[in-house]
């Protein structure tokens, strides 16, 4: 399978080191969760990786290719507050993504495939700002799926979703999983990202502190509790 | 090709679904109606009375200063570039879309590009015609010559924006700031010489030396439609433009970290104008002790401490009213110097008075917008026994202390050149009342239609045509008093009382209309 590689990632901001020596990876078909407490540097590794902000050092390399600056084009980011365009209907996002890709001509019928898989056929003509949070994530989902992207960066995508938007959501990216695509998750909910995860990286102050399956951490920091004990521990 | 028109598409279609949005809703539409309507029924007017045109001469120094101007206008815009400040994507998602394409980064630069010069131009443009159509005596014709000149004036500044930042990306911020610090020194300085010869006869040589460099000659030429100059100064802009195509690689992350700064920067100076402070700017300004002014504020009040706080916790609003302030006393030695120069300087001083408002006018309503989201979206802003009315009383004059104390300054430097006391007695208390009448307007306009899209266009307008229409009861209570007194003072004070009672009026307007309504309005003023 695939692998996204993020290797010795650093990032300051002026004397404020908000990424530091930060290296992992993630394959095709897997899921791996980002924790850590706020100001950790979840985001502002996301932001390096989707190629919206330089690092200060580092390598992302997806497939034993080195990703230079056009890795956006590789790596999607669907940040907490799911950016779409206001003025375009969802239809609209999909015909750009595929013009702007320079997708092959079935396209159409694939993203009408895809609306309909995520519950969104209705919504085609709906513009981006009469849009929920959880329909604007689908969108980004559906055009980044359209686009035929292979790494997918979550960042906080459970937050301010409902109960039913939490579970539609949970069922796309698993099925997004078992498609092949690498996605990287980042949240808070310790108990869906036990859940959802196969593997967690466990940031704190710009570091690394912890990373494998729950299990593994478990065992490893002697730690029997909940999610959120174990996490507690290795960020204390 | 196909990139550009892919582009297109997601521009145009953006324009499309907005022009659709807005006449969906026909209280938006028929602003818009009116204004156009406005526009066509001027132009007819004018049409019959056969206005010559007139090419505006400009004199020494004048016309050189206006061209050291534009060189320090080119520098504080690439100062801002050098520093991080250009904002071409229009919106995070703008970013995360165009980043992700498949379209070559200096295509897509270069797209961004020439939609941030073309709104631009599109907004000096209807700046023009603002001032053109305001019901006074401007030649449409000669302010058309002028405005080709100014157009293309835009469109050279807005282009350099994309290279400045590569540079600042090539080498560093420090050496971008300072070439561009270098840039800003080359206008000011000799702007400084030519004002300063105006208030100081020694300077006179200097100033001198600094004309016969031809500034204003070739200001003159662009002025009277010379085809050659304007041909040169549109191509000067359009070769800046093919520089952002062959300097936009490997950028977006400097310009994404810089739309977001833009975008944070138009936020806040929606809300306060002058407001251009960043996170880090707060962290500068050191420990935050409690202010002691407005501590015994009480009630509504307590918005006039709020903002007061904000406004010296953000060293960003502190500079903007000092170099206001400076610029207003400047401009009044200046106009003073002139003033007293001329053959009747009473009758002078007051041409200038009349014409300085209409320009201030005019600045205000275009420069300015609205925003209340930020306060309205709050539930601490709405508790409190006060009445909504009180509370907009409060962030009226909360909001429009800085402009009443720049232009008292400018008219107190200005009646002192002129040894004219009476100019300042009178001045004083009519500048305080303007800003908090303009304010006003500003408001009610804004409850009428707080989108910032309207704003910033047919709002823009309608704001002006009130001012001078509203001002009217004010102006006739004025000159009535005049007549039956015979006196100045009871002149001032009946035109400023009706002045301030319509101001009140209009807040209360605004008030009727905001009242339980906070999450609406924030939410309709970004739409």
């Amino acid at each position: 399978m695939p692998e996204l590689l993020i290797s010795d990632l650093k990032k300051s901001f002026g004397k404020t080191i908000a990424v530091d020596g930060v290296s992992f990876n993630v394959t095709g078909g897997e899921i791996v969760g980002l924790l850590g407490p706020n100001g950790a540097g979840k985001s502002t590794t996301f932001l390096c990786a989707a190629g919206l902000l330089r690092p200060d050092a580092g390598t992302f390399s997806w497939d034993g290719r080195e990703l230079g600056s056009k890795r956006g084009q590789t790596i999607a980011l669907i940040s907490e507050t799911p950016d779409v365009y206001p003025m375009l209907t969802v239809w609209e996002h999909m015909v750009f993504v595929a013009k702007s890709c320079r997708l092959p001509a079935d396209w159409q019928a694939r993203a009408n495939d895809l609306l309909e898989r995520f519950d969104m056929a209705a919504q085609r003509d709906t513009l981006g700002n009469a849009l929920s949070k959880g329909m604007r994530q689908k969108t980004l989902v559906a055009a980044t799926v359209l686009a035929a992207t292979p790494v997918i960066l979550f960042d906080e995508p459970m937050v301010g979703l409902d109960p039913l938007g939490q579970r539609e959501l949970r069922g796309i990216i698993r099925h997004l999983r078992e498609s092949g695509t690498a996605i990287v998750m980042s949240t808070h909910m310790l108990e869906q990202a036990q859940t959802i995860c196969d593997r967690v990286v466990i940031l704190k102050s710009g570091r690394i502190v912890a990373s494998g399956t729950f299990e593994e951490l478990q065992a490893r920091s002697g730690t029997h509790g909940t999610a959120e004990d174990l996490f507690l521990e290795l960020t204390r | 090709m196909n990139d550009f028109v892919t582009l297109a598409y997601l521009d145009s279609h953006q324009l499309l679904h907005r022009v659709q949005t807005i006449f969906r809703q026909p209280g938006r539409a028929l602003v818009y109606v009116l204004v156009i309507g406005y526009f066509v029924m001027i132009q007819m007017l004018r049409s019959h009375t056969r206005l010559p045109v007139v090419a505006v001469a400009v004199p020494e120094p004048f016309a050189s200063a206006i061209m050291f101007s534009f060189v320090a206008l080119i520098g504080v815009i690439t100062y801002g570039a050098a520093s991080g400040f250009v904002g071409v994507f229009s919106s995070a998602a703008d970013a995360r879309f165009l980043c992700g394409s498949r379209i070559p980064e200096a295509t897509v630069v270069t797209w961004l590009q020439l939609r941030r010069c073309a709104s631009m131009v599109l907004r000096t443009a209807f700046a023009i015609l603002l001032y053109a159509f305001v019901p006074h005596a401007v030649n449409f014709a000669s302010t058309g010559l002028i405005g080709f000149t100014v157009i293309a004036g835009t469109l050279f500044t807005a282009a350099t924006a994309v290279p400045m930042l590569k540079l600042r990306a090539a080498v560093g911020s420090r050496f971008a700031r300072t070439f561009a610090a270098a840039i800003v020194a080359a206008g000011l300085l000799p702007l400084a010489i030519l004002l300063g010869s105006l208030l100081s006869p020694g300077l006179d040589p200097w100033a001198h030396a600094i004309q016969s460099i031809g500034a204003g000659y070739a200001i003159n030429a662009l002025f009277h439609g010379n085809a050659a100059g304007l041909t040169s100064f549109y191509a000067a802009a359009a070769a800046m433009l093919c520089l952002s195509f062959v300097t936009g690689r490997d950028l977006y992350p400097e310009l994404y970290a810089s739309s977001l700064r833009v975008q944070t920067f138009r936020q806040r100076r929606r809300r306060l104008p002058g407001f251009v402070t960043g996170e880090r700017a707060y962290q500068a300004s050191g420990p935050l002790a409690p202010s002691r002014i407005f501590e015994g504020a009480r009630g509504a009040w307590t918005i006039a401490w709020k903002e007061w706080i904000a406004f010296m916790r953000a060293p960003g609003a502190r500079r903007m009213f000092w170099f206001g302030l400076i610029a207003c006393a400047l401009a009044g030695a200046i106009l003073g110097n002139v003033a007293k120069h001329s053959r009747n300087p009473l009758g002078t001083a007051l041409a200038l008075g009349v014409s300085i408002s209409n320009m201030v006018i005019i600045f205000i309503t275009i420069a300015s917008s609205f925003g209340l989201a930020e306060d309205l979206r709050k539930p601490l802003w709405w508790m409190g026994p006060d009445p909504i009315w009180l509370r907009l009383l409060a962030w009226v004059l909360a909001t429009s202390w800085r402009l009443s104390i720049c232009m008292a300054i400018g008219i107190i430097v200005f009646a002192a050149t002129l040894g004219l006391s009476v100019i300042a007695v009178a001045g004083i208390p009519i500048a305080i009342a303007t800003a908090v009448y303009l304010r006003s307007i500003g408001l009610a306009l804004y409850a009428l239609l707080p989108s910032g899209l309207d704003q910033r266009g047919p709002l823009a307008m309608l704001r002006a045509l009130l001012t001078y229409l509203f001002a009217l009861p004010a102006i006739a209570a004025s000159v009535t008093a005049a007549l039956i007194t015979h006196s100045l003072a009871m002149s001032v004070s009946a035109g400023i009382a009706l002045a301030l009672a319509e101001a009140l009026l209009l807040i209360a307007f605004a008030a009727v209309r905001i009242q339980g309504r906070g999450a609406t309005f924030a939410q309709a003023e970004a739409a």
